[in-house]
């Protein structure tokens, strides 16, 4: 997921800045916590794509995307004398986007009567729907969108970020079993809402 | 057959887990190809999987200006860093941020094979022109690389660097060796 950074900037005398290697997270993270910026410039340069994927998927609203992720990177910077272990700066970061982005999909979303422990009212798009979304991916987009927003984060932590039930944990502020259960249940109901596609 | 797919496990004893990781990696799941519960409940998982799949897979970029916004808002919040005093003519002041410093001085270290300077304190006594200067500087050291041989080329580098580009004189550097990363 990380990639390389390399900017080379001839700067006077031998030396080159930034330098031609590609530092790691730790690294950069303790130079960018004494405040060298551009430091902190090579970490939001090397997380970008993925903390605005996942925020887009949370949110499935592009501007509100960018915005949650900008404020994601703000906060991180801000917060950077708070990571314990500066090697953990990843999942640290994604936490921070994720709670960002699921606060934001809990504001704008209409309170519902349903906790994510019942069972989820029949919302199947009907044959007509599936045909104007224009196929399966855009079918499970919509059913992606009657899930909690909790339920939606894990499906896109665990089965499209690919992370482990305890990654998923650590970014969700819960534990792996939790994660679990919310993962089987947005299974059923996914399934149930694409069962014209059988 | 209708298939409870919010559980753990299928009326069979399978796993649904286990069961969804199969038709996801096509691993074989000899017990799945003859059950009638993970046929049933393969038959509701697969579009579910095709769509997941192809989802994830659909590349997501973000807007080119991102980075750019993030950069404004944090370069406008930055509080200033204390300033160093350089040596110079007299009556006439040279200071340089001590942020500014420890980006030479770590790029100095940078520069020694399998080092990669980290934290970078300048003492107090940087603040006095007519002394010496000490340096603490934290690395990580590329596994295999003799901490010994490499502090003593990080000391002739950052004391080069720091009297050509900056003309401080570096007294004491202690050097802490706080990782070893392995490529």
């Amino acid at each position: 997921m990380a990639r390389a950074w390399r900017r080379d900037t001839a700067c006077g005398g031998s030396l080159s800045w930034p330098p031609s290697v590609t530092l790691d997270d730790a690294t950069l993270v303790v130079r960018a916590r004494e405040g060298d910026i551009t430091a902190f410039e090579a970490l939001v340069h090397r997380y970008r794509v993925p903390v605005y994927r996942i925020a887009v998927r949370i949110l499935t609203d592009p501007a509100g995307a960018a915005d949650t992720a900008q404020e994601a990177f703000i906060t991180a910077w801000r917060c950077l004398h708070n990571i314990q272990a500066e090697q953990a700066f990843a999942a640290w970061l994604y936490r921070i986007a994720v709670t960002r982005a699921l606060s934001a999909a809990r504001a704008r979303r209409p309170q519902l009567p349903l906790d994510e422990t019942t069972a989820a009212p029949d919302r199947s798009p009907g044959p007509e729907e599936h045909a104007l979304a224009g196929g399966l991916r855009a079918a499970l987009r919509c059913a992606l969108n009657h899930l909690t927003p909790e339920q939606r984060a894990c499906w896109i932590l665990r089965e499209m970020e690919g992370m482990s039930y305890e990654q998923a944990a650590t970014i969700l502020h819960t534990t792996p079993g939790a994660v679990r259960g919310r993962l089987h249940r947005a299974r059923s109901q996914l399934a149930e809402e694409l069962k014209a596609w059988r | 057959m209708a298939v409870n797919l919010a559980g753990d496990r299928l009326p069979c004893g399978h796993h649904i887990d286990q069961l969804w990781n199969h038709l996801a990696t096509g691993a074989p799941d000899q017990h799945a190809q003859g059950c009638e519960h993970c046929q049933a409940a393969a038959a509701e998982i697969r579009p579910l999987l095709t769509a997941t799949t192809e989802l994830a897979a659909e590349p997501v970029s973000p807007p080119d200006d991102l980075s750019g916004r993030v950069m404004a808002v944090i370069r406008a919040r930055i509080h200033p860093a204390p300033r160093i005093p350089l040596p110079g003519p007299a009556g006439m002041r040279l200071d340089i941020s001590e942020r500014a410093a420890a980006v030479v001085l770590r790029a100095a270290g940078d520069t020694v094979d399998g080092v990669r300077a980290r934290s970078c304190r300048l003492s107090p006594a940087a603040h006095d022109t007519s002394t010496s200067t000490g340096l603490q500087l934290t690395i990580s050291l590329r596994y295999g690389v003799p901490a010994l041989t490499a502090a003593r080329a990080v000391r002739r580098a950052v004391h080069a660097a720091a009297g050509r580009q900056l003309g401080l004189t570096l007294g004491h550097i202690d050097i802490e060796v706080a990782d070893i990363h392995l490529t």
